[in-house]
């Protein structure tokens, strides 16, 4: 799970430092991603603060295995891992299937669904909001959390192409729920 | 009508056309294309109002979903005080 937003730290290539150094320089930077990582997949404040904790438990353990490439990589991988784990402790026999047509809403969209609120970021949230969970996740994690595709994909086991497939249908259905009135009223300046 | 003439100025200039620009769109704005293609798209949108409206949008609708997703600053804290801990040897399981 590599991108161009992940690259390797050269510099540890003769990495001897001990295990807490070795935390506090691959993992601590990123417990901010972590937990915004851990709350698009469990949608619960409460269960994302768990589900973080118990990863960097299991990162600490095997902080001294890690070759120090692709540190973000490394603990999504964890945190995966560990989201699974506890995914089937909770419900053993129960398993749903994200890419079940019936789960996923049509792109075509009726005059009653064209959100009207004039402030352009309320009715942006208001489209997303509305969005079928595995729409949702795929654009918080690209767009929220800044993932790549291939470590989007990774993260939700789905193959690059669904990734790119449900983040550009699901822009185009908050998009396309955008009355005339806000597209009018969205900020002027570009954002850079 | 006019989206065929624009599409046939495209070609003959070496532009990509606006459907291929579209196609790419998403990537683009995602930073996930290779840079000749991210350069060829970006061509077209200097040179095509529509698409570079379109692409305005999208754009503004990803800094706007960007901007929603800011994590409860004291759920970080507390994580981060635990990761500190847990770097130091003092929660071990």
């Amino acid at each position: 799970m590599t991108s161009r937003r992940d690259r390797p730290d050269i510099s540890t290539a003769a990495d001897s430092s001990v295990g807490p150094e070795r935390f506090a320089r691959y993992v601590q930077p990123h417990i901010p991603l972590l937990f915004a990582t851990a709350h698009t997949l469990t949608r619960n404040p409460v269960d994302a603060e768990d589900l973080v904790q118990e990863t960097l438990l299991r990162a600490y353990r095997a902080i001294d295995r890690f070759d120090g490439a692709y540190p973000k990589a490394w603990l999504l991988t964890i945190l995966r891992n560990t989201n699974i784990n506890r995914a089937q402790k909770k419900r053993p026999y129960l398993f749903d299937d994200p890419d079940d047509p019936a789960a996923e809403v049509p792109d075509t969209v009726t005059p009653e669904d064209l959100i009207v609120d004039p402030v352009f970021d309320h009715a942006v949230q208001a489209a997303l909001d509305d969005l079928p969970p595995n729409f949702r996740s795929v654009i918080d994690l690209v767009d929220v959390n800044g993932l790549s595709y291939a470590e989007a994909a990774d993260l939700l086991d789905i193959p690059v192409g669904t990734v790119m497939s449900r983040l550009h249908r699901g822009r185009r259905r908050i998009r396309s729920r955008l009355s005339p009135e806000t597209l009018n009223n969205r900020p002027q300046e570009k954002p850079r | 009508m006019m989206t065929l003439i624009s599409d046939v100025m495209n070609r003959l200039m070496g532009r990509l056309t606006c459907r291929e620009t579209l196609e790419l769109l998403q990537q683009h704005l995602d930073g996930e294309l290779p840079a000749d293609q991210t350069r060829r798209v970006a061509e077209h949108l200097d040179h095509c109002r529509l698409c570079n409206a379109e692409s305005d949008i999208y754009e503004q609708i990803k800094q706007a979903i960007m901007t929603s997703g800011v994590a409860d600053p004291d759920v970080v804290q507390r994580l981060e005080r635990f990761g500190e801990r847990v770097g130091n040897g003092e929660i071990v399981d």
